[in-house]
């Protein structure tokens, strides 16, 4: 089986398991909402909603209204979920699925452990992403109208994009802690990466103010280029100015495509023997 | 009386055990709390621009908080995952229910992990918002203590009201993440805002974030009525949680539970 055919047979599991998450999703939805009003409500209780939103201004380094501040602050709450639900779902799903579930020995019988990371590390993120940032058309369309359509396009190309990188990520980081290591809890890796990168991206702080070591830790994800476009798209509204924050994704994107087939690799000629 | 000291004594030795088979669990569960509320807490601390203002106001309430969340967790736990396990099975068979349970965690969910992931949560906001650490200890340390044991009660409460909530439905529980968040309004959310300070009390781990507010010096409520309002309201959560407990136990005598995700 090649990888065109691995991508259809994971494409149609995920199309297949997707009603038994539907409440997942909808927590996915629900929570980053919260999150987003709460980051200009919540300040807002203790020194006042202007001072609050100028404070946002002085961030993004252009005067916001409060609708505005809004969007910049629904926008980017779709960071901690795509982070979250990619990184947090794929290292769990990796690690249970050669430790726990015994998929391994189908996966050898039919492929190879490469192709088919390779493509679940494509298919799931592109699902995961789209199907979990659904929440951002209402807010948007709300808000900005029309032009709120046209953000979420240019979020959601970026949230994709970023999303396979993401996957790609996970894949190379959660093989080898799956194959070679005991660590036999799926949840331990997703449970401490996944707030450690967003605490690292420091996402609505300036990113001079996030402690060296998680920030270190962030740097090794697409996390803090994912944030700067996001920021540049629900201020500017034109992804065409985050170009180069684009190209640092892409080109982290190239370095994790090597990094999982070599580590795919390995793991398949560990496992066979 | 010295029976159910004795039964108390055991309860906790269980539990004890129980977190010792997790402990890398516990560690990391620890971790990821803390790491998670950095998340959160640290860019609305900043935005406020009084961090050092913002930091007592609200990290008293995320104690308070995640006492109350912890018990719902404890509580989906007992209703849902650990059926598969058969541990639920296991304490009916020997006349142990949902209270019982949610007091065998209590030393170590309730108030060693709580209190350890509280001053880890302190200690890294504080390491992003000031250059010493001195800012996370209480300036009365007896209200901190006091403010400790009066979590056990609304952490109870609200496990015992989940597990009536699960055992009565067949909703996932994944629900729990966004039930938690309910307990944001008067512990995280200052009672200030509500306009009436005392309309926050409906939360029941209000007491608890307020009294923790007292041992940083920002409470909302005058600690003149609250301190000795605390424990009778710490009471009626208790009573009220064997109560909700105890509709629990019997809906599941009634109907049984089986495992759901």
């Amino acid at each position: 089986m090649g990888f065109i055919a691995s991508v259809k047979a994971v494409a149609y599991r995920e199309a297949v398991w997707f009603r038994r998450f539907l409440a997942d999703y909808a927590i996915a939805w629900i929570m980053p909402l919260l999150f987003a009003l709460g980051m200009i409500f919540l300040p807002a209780s203790v020194s006042g909603l202007s001072n609050v939103v100028s404070r946002l201004s002085a961030f993004v380094g252009k005067h916001l209204t409060l609708e505005q501040a809004i969007v910049f602050s629904v926008c980017l709450s779709s960071v901690v979920t795509v982070v979250a639900v990619v990184v947090g779902d794929m290292s769990q799903t990796i690690i249970s699925e050669v430790k726990i579930l015994g998929a391994l020995d189908t996966i050898l019988m039919s492929t190879s452990v490469t192709t088919y990371f390779a493509a679940v590390a494509v298919v799931r993120p592109l699902i995961l992403t789209l199907a979990s940032t659904l929440y951002l058309l209402p807010p948007l369309a709300m808000v900005e109208g029309l032009h709120g359509l046209v953000i979420y396009v240019q979020c959601l190309a970026a949230l994709l994009i970023s999303g396979i990188a993401l996957g790609l990520y996970t894949t190379a980081l959660s093989l080898p802690i799956a194959f070679f290591t005991g660590v036999s809890r799926p949840w331990i890796l997703a449970n401490l990466l996944v707030p450690a990168i967003l605490a690292g991206t420091g996402i609505y702080i300036p990113i001079t103010m996030v402690p060296t070591v998680l920030r270190l830790l962030a740097l090794t994800s697409p996390s803090i280029e994912m944030c700067r476009t996001l920021q540049i798209v629900a201020v500017y509204s034109s992804l065409s100015r985050a170009v180069d924050a684009l190209g640092a994704i892409a080109a982290l994107l190239a370095i994790y495509v090597a990094i999982a087939c070599g580590v795919g690799k390995a793991c398949d000629v560990g496992a066979r023997r | 009386m010295r029976s159910s000291v004795t039964r108390l004594a055991r309860l906790l030795y269980i539990g004890l055990n129980l977190s010792r088979m997790h402990l890398v669990s516990y560690v990391v569960n620890g971790l990821s709390a803390a790491l998670w509320l950095l998340v959160v807490f640290v860019p609305t601390v900043v935005l406020t621009g009084h961090p050092l203002h913002a930091f007592r106001v609200f990290l008293p309430g995320v104690f308070a908080m995640s006492v109350g969340a912890i018990g719902m967790w404890i509580a989906t736990e007992f209703t849902r995952w650990s059926v598969y396990q058969g541990l639920t099975d296991m304490f009916r068979e020997c006349g142990l229910g949902v209270l019982h349970y949610l007091v065998s965690c209590v030393i170590v969910d309730c108030v060693a992990m709580s209190v350890a992931t509280y001053f880890i949560t302190a200690c890294g906001v504080a390491a992003y918002i000031s250059s010493s650490l001195s800012i996370v200890l209480p300036q009365n340390p007896l209200l901190f203590l006091y403010a400790v044991a009066l979590s056990v009660a609304p952490y109870l409460l609200c496990g015992a009201a989940t597990a009536l909530l699960y055992v009565r439905t067949r909703i996932s529980g994944a629900w729990t993440n966004l039930f938690q968040m309910a307990l944001a309004l008067g512990t995280v959310v200052p009672p200030k805002a509500f306009g009436i300070p005392w309309l926050a009390l409906v939360n029941p781990a209000t007491v608890v974030a307020e009294v923790m507010r007292c041992a940083y010096g920002a409470p909302s409520i005058p600690p003149s009525i609250l301190l000795p309002l605390a424990p009778i309201i710490a009471g009626i959560e208790i009573a009220l949680a064997i109560a909700l407990a105890e509709r629990a136990d019997r809906e599941i005598a009634l109907r049984g539970i089986e495992f759901r995700f």
